[in-house]
């Protein structure tokens, strides 16, 4: 099928979408208008930021993740820090014992050494 | 124009309303012809309506504010189609119509050539467009698409040839389906 360009040109003439698109780029215009002119509440830069927040859910799930992170490193630094504790009270207690015999010991000792010296 | 422009700026919304309706019919219609889609072609006629009332300040006369509208709504249409990896296949919707159809002058061919425009390639459908909607030189539309000279030239020649072609191809297509 031949064609001239003067028929491309009727075919591709503009057309105009008539008064109701006019009419929606005003409304929108003034819906920006009032934007501008509402102040924002500082109560709702919170509602704002949770609105964002809900929008971004790769952003929400890294939080979630870095959260989850840092709830078991926490968890094994606790459980590492009672396992020292519970060490160091062990070895406390070994001393005792060792200090103890030792006394012992020596006692044994004098007693064995001086057979007639009485208590 | 002038004083539309002037008093748009200064905040007079039905001057800014008188400007749309200026060019409303240019940016509907590179966005219908090369989206193939009124209901997108609206939306984007809408934002580019909106860009323009955000950037009132920067247009310095009437002149600047037609090229401006144009170049932000071949813009607009080509990020869309880059977005979406938009490839018209189907034929134009007809569904939304819009004021000027039923002309009588809008014939089977016109409306042939229109759906073949709306499946060429998107450099080739927007040099089209830009030559035989807007009827801009060569030059215009290099300056337009931020593209060389002698590229507009070659999209433009193949772009014909592919029109042709298709249009062609869609004639027999529907010759061996009639008989």
């Amino acid at each position: 099928m031949h064609f001239s360009e003067d028929e491309l040109r009727e075919a591709l003439r503009r057309r105009d979408p008539g008064e109701a698109f006019t009419q929606k780029v005003m409304e929108r215009v003034a819906q920006q208008q009032t934007r501008a002119l509402t102040p924002s509440r500082p109560g709702n830069r919170f509602v704002e930021f949770w609105h964002g927040m809900r929008l971004r859910p790769v952003l929400v799930g890294a939080i979630v993740a870095l959260l989850a992170l840092g709830g078991s490193l926490g968890v094994v630094q606790y459980r590492r820090a009672q396992e020292e504790r519970a060490g160091e009270a062990a070895k406390r207690q070994a001393f005792l014992a060792l200090r103890i015999t030792n006394a012992k010991l020596n006692h044994v000792f004098e007693r064995a050494k001086n057979p007639q010296v009485r208590e | 124009m002038e004083t539309a422009l002037q008093r748009a700026r200064q905040g007079d919304n039905s001057a800014f309303a008188e400007i749309v309706r200026e060019h409303q019919g240019m940016v509907f219609s590179i966005g219908w012809h090369y989206l193939g889609d009124a209901w997108l072609a609206e939306d984007l006629g809408q934002e580019v309506f909106l860009q323009l009332y955000q950037n009132l300040g920067a247009i310095q006369s009437a002149s600047h504010l037609g090229h401006w509208v144009r170049r932000v709504a071949v813009h607009r249409c080509i990020d869309h189609s880059r977005r979406k990896y938009f490839r018209r296949e189907a034929p134009l919707d007809e569904s939304h119509e819009v004021a000027a159809n039923g002309n009588p002058g809008d014939s089977f061919l016109s409306a042939r050539l229109r759906q073949t425009v709306a499946q060429l390639r998107e450099k080739e459908r927007m040099v089209v467009i830009l030559r035989y909607q807007e009827e801009l030189e060569l030059a215009e539309i290099a300056e337009a698409l931020n593209m060389p000279l002698n590229t507009v030239k070659s999209t433009l020649f193949r772009a014909l040839h592919n029109l042709r072609g298709k249009l062609t191809r869609k004639v027999k297509e529907a010759r061996y389906a009639f008989f």
